[in-house]
């Protein structure tokens, strides 16, 4: 019986039986592991606040046949703040959705669970502006799953160019004048691009995300870099999230 | 390929899509309804239909009912002024155990949840808002689940009534009765120590 103690953060769950859940939980040391968490359903379990979705906790688990079974957790984080505000729970909710979507089970990425808690810690203490946190997060998981956009060469012809006009989301990349005026004519998948969005794209990328909110970065780049960055996974992670189409409702009906 | 004949087979299929209940329980179970006398196995099929084709919501707070107006909504001994919101049919029944609530209810028939992609506008909030505009109310109990879906609903709910100068209120969350202070998750103390109270 192998013993793990490791520290998670719940990504989702599905009640089991009576009093039990199946939690998914994105660890630090072991991956995304599924885990039953016995009696976490009951009012008087000590597993309870652990087994939220969003938790972050420090778990003594081992491993069964089929899941781990959690024996301890102890609650580091709550972020509990997200609870109060839906919007706040919305990116949240999606941010966790990305999180499972692209993390394989048993397959440790340290990356992208680091990644996960300080977006979720910033989301929840306010710091940082949800609508750049969604932008900056989102990237920067692209980056971790091995989807880093291309904005140093032209990702047709692969020419070194000063300026490109247009980002292919489909081949990952910006794409030079000739090619987009030849082949990309017609493409759906390619976005016209301004330099400042491509500077913003570099920005986020490089930039650690405790300080995305260090440069200003004006309205219509954002929404530049939010529609190719929409494109970007959509073509790449190929699911459709439910989140986030929740997440577009909510925004649109904003108290 | 089934190995019994169709009507039983077909009532062994129809049973097992009830939550809980796999093949081996519905095998179980199809056996049992076949050695019951006819008069029983008639009054089991009369309940599930007519439970089926006479529950209702009620017209003003959304319960499960059998009438146009729930019992507790036509009770004229109920404070009108006094409204608890709470998730779900089961909800109400627990509330109405403790003998002590006298006030009305109202049932949301689930909770916001982005998760599942459940948003505002799929639940009895509305009914809820028209229901404020009709009648004098003093206070809003907010009885949703203490947990991800059911505080954020509460909180949806709190911030439109708010501003219409109604008193808008959460239930405790605490040590349950019977508990054990060292066994208590660190956020249900958190909260016990938030809502404490003098004595």
């Amino acid at each position: 019986m192998a013993i793990a103690k490791t520290q998670g953060i719940i990504l989702k769950y599905s009640n089991l039986g009576e009093a039990d859940k199946i939690l998914t939980i994105l660890t630090r040391n072991n991956g995304k592991i599924k885990a039953i968490a016995k009696g976490s359903r009951k009012p008087k379990s000590s597993l309870l606040s652990a087994s939220e979705v969003f938790v972050f906790s420090e778990f003594v688990l081992y491993r069964g046949t089929n899941f781990y079974h959690i024996t301890q957790a102890t609650v580091r984080e709550t972020f509990y703040n997200l609870r109060k505000d839906l919007l706040r729970l919305s990116y949240a909710t999606y941010f966790v959705e990305l999180a499972d979507a692209v993390s394989e089970e048993g397959i440790p990425s340290e990356r992208l669970f680091m990644l996960l808690a300080k977006t979720l810690y910033y989301l929840s203490t306010g710091e940082i502006p949800t609508g750049l946190l969604h932008l900056a997060y989102q990237l920067k998981l692209m980056e971790i799953s091995g989807f880093r956009p291309n904005l140093s060469r032209c990702v047709s012809c692969r020419g070194d160019k000063d300026f490109y006009p247009k980002f292919d989301a489909e081949l990952g990349g910006v794409i030079c004048r000739d090619c987009s005026e030849t082949s990309s004519l017609f493409n759906p998948n390619a976005f016209k691009i301004s330099q400042g969005t491509v500077e913003a794209f570099k920005f986020l990328l490089n930039t650690e995300i405790s300080r995305v909110n260090t440069k200003k970065i004006d309205n219509t780049i954002f929404n530049e870099v939010d529609k190719i960055l929409r494109a970007f996974i959509r073509i790449h992670l190929d699911k459709r999230f439910r989140s986030l189409e929740f997440l577009d409702g909510i925004k649109d009906s904003e108290l | 390929m089934s190995f019994y004949a169709a009507p039983i087979a077909k009532l062994i299929d129809e049973l097992s899509k009830l939550p809980g209940v796999g093949s081996k329980t519905a095998q179980r179970l199809a056996f049992h309804i076949l050695n019951m006398p006819s008069g029983e196995v008639e009054q089991l099929s009369g309940a599930i239909i007519s439970a089926k084709r006479n529950i209702k919501h009620c017209r003003i707070c959304c319960n499960i009912t059998d009438s146009e107006v729930c019992s507790i909504c036509g009770n004229p001994k109920r404070d009108e002024g006094l409204i608890c919101v709470v998730e779900d049919p089961k909800d109400v029944v627990a509330m109405e155990r403790t003998r002590e609530y006298k006030g009305m209810y109202h049932v949301l028939n689930g909770a916001i949840s982005p998760m599942e992609g459940i948003g505002p506008e799929e639940i009895r909030i509305k009914e809820l808002l028209k229901r404020l505009g009709q009648q004098e109310v003093k206070e809003i109990i907010l009885a949703t689940n203490p947990n991800i879906e059911g505080e954020a609903t509460a909180m949806y709910i709190s911030r439109l009534i708010k501003p219409m100068g109604i008193k808008v209120t959460r239930i405790a969350h605490g040590i349950p009765v019977g508990g054990d202070l060292e066994y208590a998750d660190e956020v249900t103390l958190m909260k016990a120590m938030e809502g404490r109270r003098e004595v």
